[in-house]
């Protein structure tokens, strides 16, 4: 279910919010939370709740484990076995044939002329999220930063929550708890006309500006071996506001649906195309995933606890492992090296970087991330290549098909993007004055119309 | 008093959700398919009557539907022949303009997406909807036929052959533009509209409802209860007279059989499909109907061989595999894509050896026969109407 669909919008919304706010024990909410967030998973396809179910399980007995036992050999064996346990289901439903295929090319680079077979395995919707949940709960509870639940409703409510369920912001246990502890004392009307601005914006962001850009630029990406380099390039400047917006929306919408229904969800993006360098832009992209590498994999691995050549390994290490969480394709794990690379350069040469004009800092970060970007989008190796080669080599070539059209939407989405206020900005000091109300009518109107007229399309993060 | 404010106050709001939405669907018009603001067109304004006939309205936009100068659903085209390529035009109805595939998946483009892998061909989609073949025979005489074409593909409706009266040729009319339908229409209207589906036990008692209101106090003898011989007649002679006026020009024709959804055996949804056919020629029943589509691709075949053209057999290949049609004889994507790969292995035979002229077939003949081109009228500028536009309303075909 797609939270810019109208079975979403006018029957699951309205439903999952009147029966919330009428039951008055948390417990209940607990338990409403939880079913209604399998149904927002089984809309897309009913079997794969069971392997949510198990996630959840695995994770509550370990969290029950860690309360129990002090033994620290006993404790390690909490650790390991269940996230070896959601590991093991991730690695098999995503990466199974990427796994394959690469062996059997290798074999094949080596003259075996073996035949790999490709096995029909469909990739549970989200699974890379709720997975991430659990795992940083088990963390949190074996490190005690988090003291896991006994209640089995509040965790498995928690690892459901149909607002981050498929698509993030990936939320730590430890950043809702209160949030979910005091959930039978939550006031409905207190944050309910922030949650619904928030929604509002997001979905006037994902329809209306992300929505908007796709249009051009899957056309124009579509034919991406003819395009002349001022298309290439537009196309990859609309692709990059697209994803911003497509995502950003995404994570729009959850934070509304969190406050509407008593839940602080933090911040997922904060204006990452205003980054001066690389290390600003991943504090200001999907902050969520990035603060959740730092803290589970940067900081394990060593950080920059072992002198500088150890660090840049682990930035890159890092952010590798951060792109093939993205997807099972090399393309990913190349644009995720990209991003390391990218960050140790700039460990390195920050002085230097940091005498640039602002300006000058923040449009060369775009563009880097533009190319970064390249990598993201291709499907395969020879795309990529090709659209650099046509970027960065005049190349004559079609142009995009409503050129007057899409660069305005460009313009506008790309002022927004890189001066305006971004959603958390824009709610700062939120009253509901009549003017922001009114504000909040017009977005609304605006999404629908666009809604109606084309459709809901589903997000971009939904398939990682 | 409270009660009150805050019904005005909701109110108020209401309206501005609605305004908003209206100019914002006006601009996302405007952005994705160039339809001026203010403009308040609809499906029907995609075609015009003039004194060439009925044809595609230049410049026409509706929703995902474009058309060229020309009031071709293609790129721009020019009257002068494309030099070394060979110029396709492909003549049909809704089937072939495109109705319910993706922009850029009905037939014709996906045709000449497979011809320009195997070389240069340049294709027109001059397609009308709603036109049968006696409007197929003035659009080509009037219009078509000034693109010089090397091939002329043809794709013809057979049940046009079964309304209440027998398709004949239209009068003229003098040249000037045609008004557009709609003085003002809400563009949120149109898009609620589009987004309604009626539940299917809904949507067949408003068919069923349709059919009998047609119906209703007609004599016995209207309906057709067995296929019509004259009809049948009647479509095989205009399709004759196509065929001969395409090759007086000096281009070849290509007959491609019609094809339909429906098979031996019918479920459900096709029993629904085909009484929503019926309403367009409520004089045929359903079997009719079947009947009259299958005798008709016999009559293609018949005038195919005794005027030795080349053949698409596309109701042998297609008829019957539901999944290649979105309603009773509109294709898929997929669908879309089968017509287009069966033509284009027929259209890359026929291709010239040597730049711009095609293989005559009009006799069987073992080695390749160029056909000198005809003589042909001077070509003509081509009227460039001012720029209409047509929004947001899809009505049948």
């Amino acid at each position: 279910m797609l939270f810019n669909s109208f079975v979403f919008l006018l029957g699951f919304l309205p439903i999952t919010y009147a029966v919330f706010w009428m039951l008055r024990t948390a417990k209940s909410r607990y338990v409403w939370l939880t079913i209604t967030g399998y149904v927002f998973y089984g809309y897309w396809d009913p079997r794969f709740c069971l392997l949510m179910a198990f996630s959840t399980v695995v994770s509550y007995t370990a969290g029950v484990g860690f309360l129990r036992w002090t033994d620290p050999r006993r404790r390690k064996l909490l650790l390991v076995i269940p996230i070896t346990a959601d590991l093991a289901i991730l690695g098999f439903f995503k990466y199974a044939n990427f796994l394959v295929g690469t062996f059997g090319k290798i074999l094949n680079w080596a003259g075996a002329g073996i035949t790999v077979p490709h096995w029909n395995i469909i990739l549970p919707i989200g699974i890379s999220f709720y997975t991430f949940h659990t795992i940083t709960y088990i963390v949190d509870s074996y490190r005690g930063v988090i003291k896991p639940t006994r209640n089995i409703f509040e965790f498995s409510a928690y690892v459901s929550l149909f607002s981050q369920l498929v698509a993030g912001p990936i939320v730590r246990f430890r950043q809702i708890e209160e949030d979910l502890e005091r959930l039978g004392q939550a006031d409905r009307t207190r944050w309910l006309g922030l949650g619904i601005s928030f929604f509002v914006l997001g979905l006037l962001e994902k329809v209306v500006v992300a929505d908007t850009l796709a249009f051009f630029v899957d056309r124009s990406l579509a034919q991406y071996q003819v395009l002349s380099t001022t298309s290439a390039w537009l196309s990859m400047i609309g692709y990059s506001f697209q994803l911003y917006f497509d995502f950003a929306g995404y994570s729009d919408m959850a934070i509304g649906l969190g406050y509407m229904f008593g839940l602080r969800i933090p911040i997922n993006f904060n204006s990452p195309y205003k980054a001066v360098d690389p290390s600003d832009f991943w504090r200001r992209w999907h902050i969520s995933l990035s603060s959740c590498l730092r803290d589970y994999l940067y900081i394990p691995l060593g950080g920059n606890r072992h002198g500088e050549l150890k660090a840049y390994r682990n930035l890159i290490l890092t952010m590798l492992i951060g792109g093939l969480w993205h997807g099972a394709n090399w393309t990913f794990v190349i644009w995720g090296a990209y991003h390391g690379v990218l960050l140790a350069l700039y460990r390195r040469f920050a002085s230097t970087w940091d005498r640039l004009p602002r300006l000058a800092r923040q449009l060369s970060m775009f563009i880097l991330v533009v190319f970064g970007w390249v990598l993201f989008r291709s499907t395969d190796f020879g795309m990529a290549a090709h659209l650099f080669a046509t970027m960065l080599a005049p190349t004559a070539g079609v142009a995009i098909e409503g050129v007057v059209p899409f660069s305005i939407a460009l313009t506008l989405a790309g002022i927004w993007a890189m001066t305006g206020p971004n959603a958390q900005e824009f709610h700062a000091d939120w009253r509901p004055t009549r003017i922001r109300i009114i504000g909040v009518a017009v977005a609304t109107g605006a999404a629908l119309a666009v809604l109606l007229g084309s459709g809901s399309s589903p997000f971009l993060y939904f398939q990682f | 008093m409270l009660f009150v404010r805050r019904t005005v106050w909701l109110m108020t709001l209401a309206l501005i959700v609605g305004i908003a939405a209206e100019v914002m669907a006006r601009v996302d018009d405007a952005v994705r398919s160039g339809v001026p603001i203010l403009a308040s067109p609809s499906y029907t304004d995609l075609t015009i009557q003039d004194s060439l006939g009925t044809r595609g309205r230049p410049f026409a936009r509706f929703e995902k539907w474009k058309l060229n100068g020309a009031g071709f659903r293609s790129q721009e085209v020019s009257l002068a022949s494309p030099g070394k390529c060979t110029r396709v035009a492909v003549m049909g109805a809704s089937e072939t303009f495109g109705y319910a595939e993706s922009p850029g998946k009905e037939y014709p483009a996906q045709l000449a997406d497979s011809l320009n892998r195997i070389g240069c061909y340049e294709v027109l989609n001059t397609a009308v909807t709603g036109l049968p073949t006696t409007g197929q025979i003035q659009l080509w005489e009037n219009w078509v036929s000034r693109f010089e074409p090397n091939v002329v593909v043809i794709y013809a409706s057979p049940a046009f052959y079964l309304s209440n009266d027998a398709p004949e040729f239209s009068k003229l009319k003098p040249r000037g533009p045609a008004p557009i339908s709609n003085p003002f229409e809400l563009r949120l209207m149109g898009r609620l509209k589009d987004r309604i589906d009626y539940p299917d036990f809904l949507q067949r008692r408003r068919v069923m409802k349709r059919i009998a209101h047609e119906t209703a106090g007609k004599p016995d003898n209207w309906l057709f209860r067995t296929v019509p011989d004259d009809r049948l007649r009647l479509f095989q002679a205009h399709l004759d007279s196509l065929v001969e006026s395409i090759r007086a020009r000096g281009a070849v024709p290509v007959l491609v059989t019609h094809a339909m959804r429906f098979g031996d055996s019918l479920n459900e949804q096709d029993h629904d499909l085909l009484r929503s056919w019926r309403q367009f020629s409520p004089r045929a029943t359903e079997d009719v109907l079947i009947g009259f589509e299958r005798e008709a691709a016999a009559t293609v075949r018949e005038v195919a061989r005794r005027q030795n053209v080349p053949l698409v057999d596309v109701a042998s290949a297609m008829t019957g595999h539901r999944q290649w049609f979105a309603d009773f004889a509109h294709f898929t994507d997929d669908g879309a894509g089968i017509i287009a790969g069966q033509i284009a292995r027929v259209v890359e035979q026929i291709r010239a050896p040597s730049a711009g002229a095609v293989v005559s077939t009009r006799k069987p003949a073992e080695k390749p026969v160029l056909v000198q081109p005809a003589v042909r009228r001077k070509p003509a500028a081509i009227p460039q109407p001012a720029e209409v536009t047509v929004s947001n309303r899809s009505d049948g075909r």
